[in-house]
């Protein structure tokens, strides 16, 4: 969870984009790494296989926020979406501040959707926490491809909740900031909020 | 396994720079870092402006966890530290309680054995400054409002 430095007025923070393999999750983080000037990120590092799959995680460290005086860092993180990967995903996992579940909008692969959205409560429930006590929203991606399916579907199999969901298209770059602003949003409100109830 | 946020106060921040400074006097290693397992860098010594931090810190505890898997499938609980030579540089990496990582990079002419030994001592004294700061009162009012930049 977040660390919070006033030596150095530097608030630390995780994000990660979970989701089922090949929904997008680095798509997002190449777009972000691409568009930031080096002022505001730091190296994208990508564990990958030779076709370019996710084997451990990608990292790319942003610093898009200040709160009173102090700067808050995020960390991006992706899982690796392949379902044999779950122990390297439970690792990603520890100590997430908050979270995108990047969903696959194409009708094929919502089965995958599902699963990927159960095995990410099951992996929260390893470190005792909820998917409600985290900042947590939704992106719908491949927006563009003609077998997506319309968005109250998705909502209707993965929002359950009512949290803020984007459509996107990651490889286009659309909607990709749009739900960073998102989650950085909501976490530093987070983090506020516990700063101001004295839980931080 | 219960997780928490940490909030080290200017003091705190200070002692634990102390700690490793301390570390790089003892045993001229060239930077000295402690994170938390989440990736969190929680105080630098010796590094240079170019170094990337926080990528250091990211894969640092992604090979830990590796290793962490790797000794429980060879009946081990645990390995508590983990040691890559190379030609100019080798990276120690020692576990410091449950929860934090001490990383440290260094050439010929720091030794290894003064170095695993001088973590040791090291890791100890950070994590008696860490854990005072886990009991602190929490800190002043924030404001609510942020910008994005």
């Amino acid at each position: 969870m977040a660390t919070v430095n006033h030596g150095t007025k530097e608030i630390q923070t995780k994000l990660v984009y979970y989701g089922p393999g090949m929904c997008g999750k680095t798509s997002n983080l190449q777009h972000i790494h691409l568009q930031l000037g080096t002022d505001k990120r730091g190296e994208m590092v990508s564990l990958a296989t030779p076709g370019e799959r996710t084997l451990y995680f990608d990292f790319l460290p942003i610093s898009l926020a200040q709160i009173k005086g102090y700067t808050v860092k995020f960390s991006l993180y992706t899982v690796p979406g392949q379902v044999y990967y779950n122990a390297t995903r439970k690792l990603v996992l520890r100590g997430a501040d908050g979270l995108v579940f990047v969903a696959d909008s194409q009708w094929e692969v919502m089965e995958e959707n599902l699963a990927s959205f159960q095995n990410l409560e099951e992996n929260l429930e390893e470190y005792h926490t909820r998917l409600d006590d985290l900042p947590c929203i939704l992106q719908y991606n491949k927006r563009d491809l003609p077998n997506a399916a319309p968005v109250w579907y998705l909502d209707y199999l993965l929002n359950a909740r009512g949290v803020p969901a984007f459509e996107a298209t990651a490889i286009a770059g659309t909607g990709v900031f749009e739900t960073l602003h998102a989650l950085c949003r909501y976490v530093v409100r987070d983090l506020t909020h516990r700063l101001d109830s004295g839980a931080l | 396994m219960e997780q928490h946020h940490l909030v080290f106060s200017e003091e705190d921040a200070a002692l634990l720079d102390l700690c490793l400074n301390r570390f790089v006097e003892d045993t001229g290693v060239s930077v000295a870092l402690l994170m938390g397992r989440d990736g969190h860098l929680l105080s630098k010594q010796g590094v240079e402006k170019s170094l990337p931090i926080d990528s250091l810190c990211a894969l640092a505890v992604g090979a830990f966890a590796s290793s962490e898997a790797l000794a429980r499938l060879v009946g081990e609980d645990s390995f508590n530290s983990i040691y890559h030579q190379g030609v100019r540089c080798n990276v120690y990496i020692a576990l410091a309680g449950e929860a934090y990582l001490l990383l440290a990079l260094f050439n010929y002419r720091a030794s290894a054995p003064l170095v695993r030994l001088q973590a040791k001592v090291c890791a100890e004294a950070a994590l008696t400054v860490i854990n005072r700061a886990e009991m602190h009162a929490p800190p002043s009012r924030t404001e609510e409002t942020f910008t994005l930049q």
